[in-house]
């Protein structure tokens, strides 16, 4: 790809580049050619800010792939929820596909599929793959205002079964709601969708803080209670779909959605999606779930690698009664997360294991920040040497 | 579900201020965390947090 000439295109504030991050990000994209994917080129324009996170897909800390059940709205990959409300029968899987079951030239995405169908769809059921940004990450959306701006919405989808489906944008306190549809024309085929929504400029949205400012809802099927006549339009209401929508995929076993690559970025037209490295999209993730493990081990896993480990040791002197361990987070948690230790020996949540005992014994949280937290545990013997072992996962999800 | 106060601190160390869930995770009284704001509405139920169950608990 060409490198774009004209004049310099960034702002100088007294001799320092206004925006040091979009440049960084322009630079990334010019050495990345854009990825060579399929994604729409608006020419020379620059790309947007990806408020999604995880747009790829790649990064599943809490799961490394497995499945999950989506009857509690649980998570699934990082920064995706996948929720399953059927009171008629329906269960439903969710869990990271690998290459082969996403779109050309990409490595992953986000699966659901229907493990048995609804017999039908009362009133108050769904099945939605969701996100929810802070409401510092829609800061500059105006929303709730005069000013607020254009959104649009970039990802891929795939579908068993041809039709009209719904997205779902909505605050963080569901009282309001904008529904949208799109159509999977041919079923078992990729497609690339953008859509480009208005700015709200009614409603109260929290613009700012670290609770949840905005909700983007790949709806899979609803009941009538979320749904609504009236489509493209913002509302005072908590909306999943609309009124005579399919809701096939709850019904049909074997059915099956997923969810590619996807880029939520301000503006009415989508432009270039930027892959960040590994590593700088897993530092946002763990802003809201960070884990002891390595990348790509389960937790729970019985392994040393990564551990928390106290260990002291004296030839004489006093017996160890007690000990703590800081858990410094590689990120800044969103809020003090919540903590489970699990020994790394047996993988026992709420659990430390005690080497030199060779048992597992209660392990207590203390002093939980944002940066960081401890951990306190007794030895199961007094002993002049203590050598405590614990994993732990910090998890401050929205 | 099921929440646990906290054990008493061993000696020498700070209390915990934090609740326990059934399933082990140790849940801080932020009101920006997702959990601590289930364990309220759990609480506003009527409902409220057994003692520690004993540092022998099995968490599942």
């Amino acid at each position: 790809m060409p490198l774009p000439i004209g004049p310099f295109p960034y702002q100088l504030i007294n001799g320092t580049l206004a925006d040091a991050n979009q440049v960084m990000a322009d630079f990334n994209w010019l050495l990345n050619g854009v990825n060579s994917l399929p994604w729409p080129l608006p020419g020379s324009q620059i790309a947007n800010y990806n408020k999604l996170l995880n747009p790829f897909m790649e990064i599943d800390q809490a799961n490394e792939g497995a499945a999950t059940n989506p009857a509690t709205n649980s998570f699934s990959i990082d920064g995706y929820r996948v929720g399953l409300n059927s009171t008629a029968g329906g269960v439903g899987a969710a869990q990271r596909q690998a290459a082969a079951a996403s779109p050309l030239g990409y490595q992953n995405s986000l699966g659901y599929t229907t493990a048995t169908g609804a017999s039908s769809v009362p009133a108050g059921d769904y099945a939605q793959i969701f996100t929810r940004l802070e409401a510092d990450d829609i800061n500059d959306t105006g929303f709730g205002t005069s000013n607020a701006q254009a959104l649009t919405l970039s990802f891929y989808a795939y579908c068993t079964i041809a039709g009209t489906y719904y997205v779902s944008f909505s605050n963080g306190a569901g009282t309001r709601s904008y529904i949208t549809p799109y159509t999977i024309s041919t079923a078992s085929t990729w497609q690339l969708f953008s859509i480009a929504i208005p700015g709200d400029t009614a409603g109260t949205w929290t613009l700012s803080g670290n609770t949840t400012g905005f909700q983007v809802s790949w709806t899979l099927g609803t009941g009538t209670t979320y749904q609504t006549v009236t489509t493209n339009t913002w509302q005072s209401a908590n909306l999943l779909g609309a009124t005579g929508m399919s809701n096939a995929i709850l019904t049909t076993t074997n059915a099956g959605f997923r969810l590619g690559p996807c880029k939520l970025e301000v503006g009415s037209a989508a432009t270039p999606m930027l892959r960040q490295s590994f590593q700088q999209e897993l530092a946002r993730c763990q802003r809201y779930y960070e884990k002891s493990y390595d990348a790509g081990t389960a937790v729970g896993t019985s392994t040393v690698t990564g551990q928390s480990q106290f260990f002291a040791g004296l030839s004489t002197g006093p017996t160890w009664a007690g000990i703590s361990r800081d858990i410094p987070f590689k990120t800044n948690k969103r809020a003090a997360p919540t903590i489970t230790l699990y020994s790394r020996n047996t993988g026992a949540p709420g659990k430390v294991f005690d080497l030199i005992n060779a048992a597992d014994v209660a392990g207590s949280i203390i002093q939980q920040g944002t940066s960081t937290s401890s951990w306190t545990a007794n030895p199961a013997a007094g002993s002049s040497t203590v050598n405590l072992n614990a994993h732990w996962v910090a998890d401050a999800r929205l | 579900m099921q929440y646990y106060l906290p054990p008493p601190p061993a000696e020498g160390m700070p209390a915990s201020d934090c609740i326990v869930r059934e399933d082990g995770a140790w849940i801080p009284p932020d009101p920006a965390n997702r959990d601590w704001a289930e364990y309220q509405a759990w609480v506003a139920e009527g409902n409220e947090a057994q003692p520690w169950p004993g540092n022998d608990h099995v968490f599942a």
